[in-house]
């Protein structure tokens, strides 16, 4: 479905456009470096940079928008890798293989690794938008909140998996996640669990909550250790070896295609966002491994497979951005703004008209794939220095950062105030077992699956199964969840059964 | 041992127990306000199912721990999940206590005392705390992060943030 008119004049258009390729690397450097601080998400770099967008033409503002979200898609992982603090909670399932490599001494690796999967899962999500970009914005506008429902709960079994050493401890880890998570003012307007307290009205702040959770706690733990790796031999930066990390993400075709398409796809549905990609794409690939008690301990599969779903879900957010005019997230609401800055309105009519303009923004995120790699190694052979800083000096930087951060995020006290209670709350879950990782995908998660599962309620006439079997995606996507759910073990029960029959009758033959 | 989850075979670990009461109390908090801010399905879809597998989970918790052990701990552990223990070893828990402390104190006097001085202050209690004894070192550090963070906060932000003396310098040059 690739109109050559509009291809065509989009290459013009670039040709012709060097303001918008000047602002394509500041913007690349711009999201990364934000990025990589914990709590600025992109949405508030966009935010920042909104009234300069003014001056730019539309084609300079968008190419400008999208490279700092590109940027800060993987900008948000070097923390993540480094220190075990998620930048977003876009990051939260980098943390959980990248941040054991680095306490390895991988950290080059597993950073090599974050560039290039970000970068092929960027590039890659484009050519699908490319090649399919009409095709993508119908297919979301037959997504109704029963099929985001089914990809919440996808995200959701993540759960499951997250165990720590005891099963029930990291369960409830989960349920208290999502409980918290309903907090507030809830989608038919009954103010729940706030102790009257305003701000606590939009729920608790979960990009703090987070911080804390993940950040605040193992810094906590830190205190009276040496450095972040503890072999000196082991902390240094080494080119060559974030190059391998490159190559060796190269060799995982698979988990990059699998991550690249479920942020393409799940990426374009409104309100689901990077995290859910993220996390669907960590989750698919573990289960799908042939040693998945191997994730969470540093299996390098896990990082490229995070990443890749987290940098190709802007792919599927622009194309409902652009084709439908519906912001997918907060980033893209903010990029709905600048389009209405320059008086456009984006949806079918903007797609129709101006498949130029749209051909050109893909074709400029082609070029921001290769410039975040080069951009990348550079900035991350600077940031992965962080290692050979003692934690003496990292702990305190590290918590004003990701308190000022916290503060910018919710715009109040709220998210510092949220900080320091989840920083306990992380370091006691910690010391008992209980799974950290497992609690916070319930809070991402817990609020958008309420919302979706009050929407498919109220839509289906009080939960008709009329209504389910009615809509096929989602008995698709229902069937496909029981099978990434159930299909592994009941295979291993079935050749377990087969060993022991094939036992027992070797067993009675010698007898 | 401080800083490292215990081992609970045959005695009873106080600090889990506090910990499990302080879930409990969570649990019995919310679940009662949510159902008596409004008892509709609607308001507890989701509340009322993850609440009551919640407090299963809960009972079941708590009832291996004080019968002795819980019974579903698996040889599969992933290190993000737990904290491997190892890392904790030779942490001191007055360390961790001060560290949560003056990171508490910290967040709470920034409204009274401004993102820069509240910044400044912690750095460097937070650096001695932790050994640094370099003194030069630790002002210019302090100094720089709390300038660094007051002229982000100034430039950057869309909505004010609190500060002590960082505005009006900044206003004077």
């Amino acid at each position: 479905m690739i109109d050559w008119q509009a291809l065509v004049s989009a290459l013009h258009i670039l040709q012709g456009s060097y303001s918008a390729w000047l602002l394509t690397i500041p913007g690349i450097a711009l999201g990364m470096l934000g990025g990589a601080i914990p709590g600025v998400s992109s949405a508030l770099i966009l935010a920042i940079v909104l009234p300069l967008t003014l001056w730019m033409s539309l084609l300079s503002a968008l190419i400008f928008m999208t490279a700092i979200y590109t940027g800060a898609a993987f900008g948000v992982a070097i923390p993540a890798i480094l220190m075990g603090v998620p930048g977003s909670p876009a990051a939260v399932a980098t943390s959980f293989d990248g941040y054991p490599m680095t306490q390895r001494g991988e950290h080059n690796l597993a950073l090599g690794l974050a560039l290039a999967a970000s970068t092929l899962g960027h590039m890659g999500a484009y050519l699908i938008l490319f090649l399919g970009i009409g095709w993508i914005s119908h297919a979301v506008l037959k997504l109704g909140p029963l099929e985001m429902l089914l990809l919440m709960l996808w995200g959701l079994s993540l759960i499951a998996v997250l165990r720590g050493r005891y099963v029930s401890r990291s369960l409830l880890s989960g349920l208290i996640g999502i409980l918290i998570a309903t907090i507030g003012l809830s989608p038919r307007d009954v103010i729940r669990g706030t102790f009257d307290i305003p701000e606590l009205l939009d729920g608790v702040p979960v990009v703090s909550a987070m911080i804390g959770l993940f950040a605040a706690s193992e810094l906590f733990n830190l205190a009276g250790t040496s450095y972040l790796v503890q072999r000196s031999d082991l902390r240094k930066v080494n080119i060559g070896e974030i190059a391998r990390g490159m190559l060796t993400a190269l060799h995982h075709p698979i988990v990059i295609l699998r991550g690249l398409v479920i942020g393409a796809t799940i990426g374009g549905l409104p309100g689901v966002g990077a995290a859910v990609c993220n996390l669907v794409s960590y989750a698919e690939t573990r289960r799908g491994d042939k040693h998945p008690e191997t994730f969470g301990k540093g299996n390098p599969k896990g990082v490229i497979a995070a990443e890749a779903g987290n940098a190709s879900s802007e792919a599927g957010s622009m194309a409902t951005l652009l084709a439908l005019g519906i912001p997918g997230g907060a980033s893209s609401a903010v990029m709905l703004a600048a389009l209405s800055l320059h008086d456009v309105t984006s949806g079918p009519q903007f797609l129709d008209q101006s498949k130029d303009i749209v051909y050109a923004i893909i074709l400029n995120n082609f070029v921001q794939g290769a410039i975040m790699l080069v951009l990348g190694l550079g900035l991350i052979g600077l940031m992965a220095n962080v290692i050979r800083i003692p934690v003496r000096i990292l702990i305190p930087v590290i918590l004003v950062l990701a308190t000022f951060g916290s503060y910018s995020f919710s715009g109040n006290m709220a998210g510092p105030i949220a900080m320091v209670i989840f920083g306990f709350v992380g370091w006691l879950m910690q010391r008992h077992d209980y799974s950290v990782p497992a609690c916070v995908v319930g809070l991402i998660l817990g609020g958008k699956v309420e919302g979706a599962l009050l929407q498919t309620y109220q839509i289906s006439g009080g939960g008709q199964i009329s209504y389910f079997l009615g809509r096929p995606i989602a008995i698709v996507l229902f069937l496909a969840l029981l099978f990434s759910l159930f299909s592994r073990p009941i295979m291993q029960w079935w050749r377990q059964r087969r060993a022991e029959a094939v036992a027992q009758d070797g067993a009675v033959k010698s007898a | 041992m401080p800083g490292m989850p215990s081992e609970r075979q045959g005695s009873l670990d106080w600090e889990h127990t506090l910990f499990l009461a302080i879930v409990a109390a969570f649990l019995a908090w919310y679940l009662s306000d949510a159902t008596l801010a409004s008892p509709t399905f609607s308001n507890l879809i989701l509340i009322a199912p993850v609440g009551a597998v919640a407090v299963g989970l809960l009972i079941y918790v708590a009832v291996a721990e004080f019968v002795g052990g819980s019974t579903d701990a698996t040889s599969e552990t992933s290190a993000h999940a737990t904290g491997d223990p190892s890392r904790y070893r030779g942490t001191s828990f007055g360390s961790i206590a001060l560290l949560m402390l003056f990171f508490a104190l910290f967040v709470a006097v920034i409204p009274y005392a401004g993102f820069d001085i509240a910044t400044f202050v912690f750095m460097v209690a937070t650096l001695w705390l932790l050994g640094e004894r370099r003194v030069i070192f630790t002002l210019t550090l302090s100094l720089g992060i709390a300038a660094g963070i007051s002229v982000a906060a100034m430039t950057l932000m869309t909505f004010p943030m609190p500060m002590g003396i960082a505005r009006a310098i900044w206003r004077a040059f």
